[in-house]
Formats: structure tokens, C-alpha cells, sequence
């Protein structure tokens, strides 16, 4: 007889299961999918944040890869030249179609507010094209 | 009508001095068609004595390249508030960089010089591989780098 129940039981369980888990994973899903869109669209708006934020991240698993195997966690190692684009743009990253300006780099703009070193006239902004 | 010709006076008077001390300056490097990586590039001026002044401009896309531009880099130390609102790309073999500036007047025909430094990684590092007066003289003038530069001129 307590077997007889045990055994409903444990039908009972997974049905219950079956019901709950699928809205949960597709919950997960959409909010995967809501979470990458909300990166995209902010990283088009900053995409020099979002860069660094991709770098954060890079680090932080870095990170944990160099407390088991005593890795170098510059991130920089990845020799893959993917800056040397020959029409002077930069390579897609990963994260959608952000172009991601070079992290460590964050505080220069090409073409802004030239630095004070008595060459420029006060107010003027270089340019500069590729052709 | 007197009031008119004060004001037009007056904002002559405003006006020309920063007109004459400033010139628009436009820098044109050709690179050579050479088989490799693009070409990283540090333009900057030295005065009469060869001491370092200022940088131009900086055709370099990562920092941690900065110090195969030797010349440039020995002397700024490869500080990003030096090229900080005027660095680029790096430039691809056979392209060309047209860089535009508004430049000092006292500058010119002053033995103020421009230099060029070029490195393409794993390649060339040419330290002033172009090295020019910014005087009126020189306007117009092609003169060829060492390693990858086919033509540098400037117009003003």
C-alpha cells in the first residue's frame, strides 16, 4: 500500500514537473533574448563602454582559468591583428555589429578636441581619411 | 550708418588676428604597396634644436604598439593625453592619410619640423623615416621615406 503511494507519488512529482518547467525555460529564454537586445542597443549607443564591458568579462573568466592553471590573464595574448583591417576599420566583434574602439584607448577619439601643445589653433578639430 | 561701420570695424578687428594666426595645414602620406599589416604611423614636430613639440597625429589603433614608433615613442613615452583627439586607423599598404589641421602660424618657416615614424609589426620600425621643414618652401614638395612611406607632401 505505502509503495502504491510512493509510487503516485513520484508520478505526481514529475508531472508536476513536466507542467512547471517548460514556462521556466522559455522564460530563461526570453529573458536571454531581452538581455542580449538591451546589450545591443546600448552598446550601439556607447560602444566604447560596451567594449570595456566585454573586456570586464573577458578578464573575469580569465580570471577564474588563471586561478586553476596560473594563466596570464592579459587578454591582450590574442595576437589575431584583428584591428589591421586594411580599410582602416576595425573587425565585428562578437556582440552583434558593435565596432568596439580599442579599450585601452577609451579617451581618444579620432578627430576630436586636439590635446593643448601649442600647435593647434585653440578650438579647431584635425580630420583626418583614409584612401 | 555709423553704428554699421562701427560693428563691421569692430568685428573686423575680432576676426582678422585669428585668421592670421592660425593655417590650415593638410599632411598627405602615400604608403608604399609592401606586402604586410597595416602601418602604424606617429606624426609630430620637433622644433630648430630637434626637441620634440607636439604630436600631429597618431595612425595607430592599439597602445600596446606604441613604442615601435621609436622616435615618437621616446619622447611622450607613448602618453595617450598627447594624441588624445587626434589618432586614427592604421593604414593599409598603397593607401593614402590626408590629415587636415588647424596649425599655429608661428610655426611656420619658424625650422619647425615634421617628422614621420612608421612600424609595421613583426615587419619595419622606421623612426623618422620622413623628416621636413613646415616651410612655405616646402609646400607642395614630394619627398620619399626610407622603408614604406612612397610620398609624403604638405599644402597650406
Amino acid at each position: 500500500m505505502a509503495k502504491q503511494l510512493l509510487w503516485k507519488m513520484g508520478v505526481a512529482a514529475v508531472a508536476l514537473a513536466a507542467i512547471l518547467a517548460p514556462p521556466a525555460i522559455a522564460q530563461d529564454t526570453t529573458s536571454r533574448a531581452e538581455q542580449a537586445t538591451q546589450r545591443l542597443q546600448a552598446a550601439a549607443a556607447n560602444p566604447a563602454a560596451a567594449c570595456a564591458e566585454e573586456s570586464d568579462e573577458r578578464h573575469g573568466l580569465f580570471d577564474k582559468i588563471g586561478r586553476l592553471f596560473e594563466h596570464d590573464d592579459d587578454d591582450d595574448d590574442d595576437d589575431d591583428d584583428d584591428d589591421h583591417d586594411d580599410d582602416g576599420r576595425r573587425d565585428r566583434h562578437a556582440r552583434g555589429d558593435v565596432r568596439c574602439a580599442p579599450v585601452d584607448q577609451s579617451a581618444v577619439q579620432n578627430g576630436g578636441q586636439p590635446p593643448a601643445n601649442g600647435l593647434f589653433n585653440p578650438g579647431s578639430t584635425p580630420r583626418a581619411q583614409l584612401n | 550708418m555709423k553704428p554699421l561701420w562701427t560693428v563691421l570695424a569692430l568685428t573686423t578687428a575680432l576676426t582678422l588676428p585669428s585668421i592670421a594666426a592660425a593655417r590650415e595645414v593638410t599632411l598627405t602620406t602615400t604608403l608604399r604597396d609592401y606586402r604586410g599589416e597595416s602601418a602604424f604611423l606617429a606624426l609630430y614636430m620637433t622644433d630648430a634644436n630637434g626637441a620634440y613639440v607636439g604630436s600631429l597625429w597618431l595612425a595607430a589603433s592599439k597602445a600596446r604598439y606604441y613604442d615601435s614608433l621609436s622616435d615618437w615613442y621616446r619622447a611622450t613615452g607613448g602618453s595617450s593625453a598627447e594624441v588624445s583627439g587626434i589618432t586614427g586607423a592604421s593604414v593599409g599598404a598603397g593607401r593614402t592619410l590626408t590629415v587636415t589641421l588647424d596649425l599655429a602660424d608661428a610655426l611656420i618657416d619658424a625650422g619647425y619640423q615634421i617628422h614621420i615614424d612608421t612600424a609595421v609589426e613583426h615587419m619595419y620600425s622606421s623612426p623618422s623615416e620622413i623628416v621636413v621643414p613646415l616651410a612655405t618652401a616646402g609646400v607642395g614638395v614630394p619627398v620619399a621615406g626610407r622603408a614604406i612611406i612612397n610620398s609624403f607632401t604638405y599644402t597650406m
